[in-house]
């Protein structure tokens, strides 16, 4: 059962003012993933206080980092169910979890961050691991 | 008299919602811990290890591509577990 939007929309708009583009369709996931040019982090959002309320945090600042993904999506797991399936469709190969991350390019996950890897860690701890993978896999902007 | 504010999971078990590996001598289990206590540990959205491959390379798998779910709800007699901890440390 999906939460209230109400709730939900708080959870939606913090990922969203980082710039990140929210995905709740499943064309508009094709758009973006059909299309996988240049290095893109889709972020799994979710409701649970569990992963998601270090996993938000850990985002904004890992995207104050230099090096950065070409493009940063989000999609909303709980709410958003058929958007969320097509972008796990992108990266199969990975069990689903939320909130979660993937760092892809030309359609190969680079770097993924499990559910599990986010549980009971700050958002520093978090946002160095992202940050180490951007720097690995991303180009500096200018 | 107000309302308490709302806090999820209050008054839970400390690895609530943590993703946990539960050795028994019969089973290694990976899932969400919902609740524990001298009588049972209960698990949500659980894989267990049943491959040909060794309870490490499962667990090793597990940490790479996540907890591949065959059960909803497992609950597991706190007697028979021997060892509870969070996957993350499951693995070292």
């Amino acid at each position: 059962m999906a939460y209230n939007p109400a709730l939900v929309q708080p959870m939606r708009e913090e990922v969203t003012r980082l710039g990140v583009t929210e995905l709740t369709t499943v064309a508009e996931v094709d758009a973006v993933l059909g299309d996988p040019e240049g290095t893109i982090l889709v972020f799994v959002n979710s409701v649970c206080g569990c992963g998601a309320g270090s996993a938000r945090p850990a985002l904004a600042r890992a995207l104050q980092h230099p090096t950065r993904p070409t493009r940063v999506v989000s999609v909303f797991a709980g709410q958003d169910v058929q958007a969320v399936a097509r972008a796990r469709s992108y990266f199969s190969e990975y069990e689903p979890s939320s909130p979660s991350m993937a760092l892809m390019r030309d359609g190969e996950v680079l770097h993924f961050v499990h559910r599990h890897q986010i549980e009971g860690r700050s958002p520093e701890a978090i946002a160095a691991e992202l940050t180490a993978a951007f720097d690995a896999h991303c180009v500096a902007s200018v | 008299m107000g309302h308490d504010p709302f806090v999820p999971h209050r008054n839970r078990h400390d690895l609530h919602g943590i993703t946990v590996v539960v050795d028994t001598a019969e089973r290694l289990y990976v899932g969400r811990l919902d609740t524990a206590d001298d009588r049972e540990i209960v698990l949500k959205d659980v894989g267990w290890h049943e491959d040909a491959g060794t309870r490490e390379e499962y667990l090793a798998r597990t940490a790479k591509f996540g907890v591949k779910r065959r059960e909803g709800v497992v609950t597991v007699p706190t007697a028979s577990v021997q060892r509870c901890v969070p996957l993350v440390e499951g693995i070292q």
